[in-house]
């Protein structure tokens, strides 16, 4: 199955994160409500099924409502690739953004690898301290194949 | 089209800026089961000067992620965070809000006046993680 991994370097570990709003292992962004509060996390995407791959893979922050798309001053984003991006690559990607990844994995072969995923959060100025579960981060795909190889 | 959920949580709490600690790091160390109760409590810090000149003092944060455990986890990031931006640290021990942590370094370094440098806060890391393995379900393999 898919699933989003985040890599622990102290005990040098990749982790998946809970699904479907169990939240035993959510994936954690810590916010500072004095000031508006960037996180920046690099966790991973990874199918760990050698017998099947994925089509039409798509990543983005659910359900859009007011705190998904920004009309309250929370900012969900979502980059896909190795290095981490820069201020002007993320200034032009729109809250509640969807990343294209396409297939994980081929017909005659399954992708096994951890693949970077960044993801930005901004909680607004004077956010009151507390627990923000609603959003979760959706991994769509097509179908599941079972590979030929 | 098939959807997989992946929970997501945004913390705020105060202080956490102060801290440096990642928010996967604030997760493990909550859902560790060495975060109870009945471990012994010792903050690693009663105040953090990771800039010259400029000190932080105990955060509301510090107060939450309390335990021998956490003390390791806190130092360890924050001294991840000091190496890459400034390369310099400082971290003083109030002998009498943590007479116990005093009074270790004191056995741990010669001359020992209460400030902790990079060099130390490594040493004393590699002691606390020895001496906490048992804690965290580790066993030697020898």
């Amino acid at each position: 199955m898919l699933n989003l991994y985040s890599y622990d370097d102290f005990t040098d570990v990749y982790s998946p994160h809970s699904n479907a709003g169990s939240l035993t292992n959510p994936m954690t962004m810590l916010h500072d409500p004095a000031e508006q509060s960037v996180v920046i996390k690099k966790v991973f995407l990874r199918n760990d099924n050698a017998n099947m791959y994925y089509t039409s893979v798509v990543l983005q922050y659910r359900p859009i409502t007011t705190t998904v798309d920004n009309a309250n001053g929370w900012v969900f984003k979502l980059l896909y690739q190795d290095r981490e991006p820069t201020a002007g690559e993320w200034s032009i990607v729109a809250s509640g953004n969807s990343v294209v990844v396409g297939t994980i994995g081929e017909s005659d072969s399954a992708d096994l690898d951890f693949h970077p995923l960044w993801i930005r959060v901004e909680a607004p100025m004077a956010t009151p301290n507390g627990v923000y579960d609603e959003p979760y981060i959706a991994i769509d795909y097509d179908s599941e194949v079972p590979v030929s190889g | 089209m098939v959807e997989i959920k992946v929970d997501t949580r945004n913390i705020v709490v105060g202080g956490a800026r102060i801290l440096g600690l990642s928010s996967n790091r604030i997760q493990s160390i909550l859902s560790s089961p060495i975060f109870r109760p009945d471990i012994p409590k010792v903050q690693v810090t009663s105040s953090i000067q990771y800039e010259e000149g400029k000190t932080e003092g105990p955060s509301k944060t510090d107060e939450l992620l309390l335990g021998v455990e956490a003390g390791i986890q806190i130092a360890n990031k924050i001294g991840k965070v000091i190496k890459d931006r400034t390369k310099y640290l400082k971290m003083t021990i109030d002998s009498q809000k943590q007479p116990d942590l005093y009074y270790g370094c004191n056995q741990l370094f010669k001359n020992f006046d209460g400030i902790i440098t990079f060099e130390m806060y490594e040493k004393l890391l590699i002691y606390y993680r020895n001496l906490t393995a048992p804690l965290r379900g580790e066993v030697n393999a020898a």
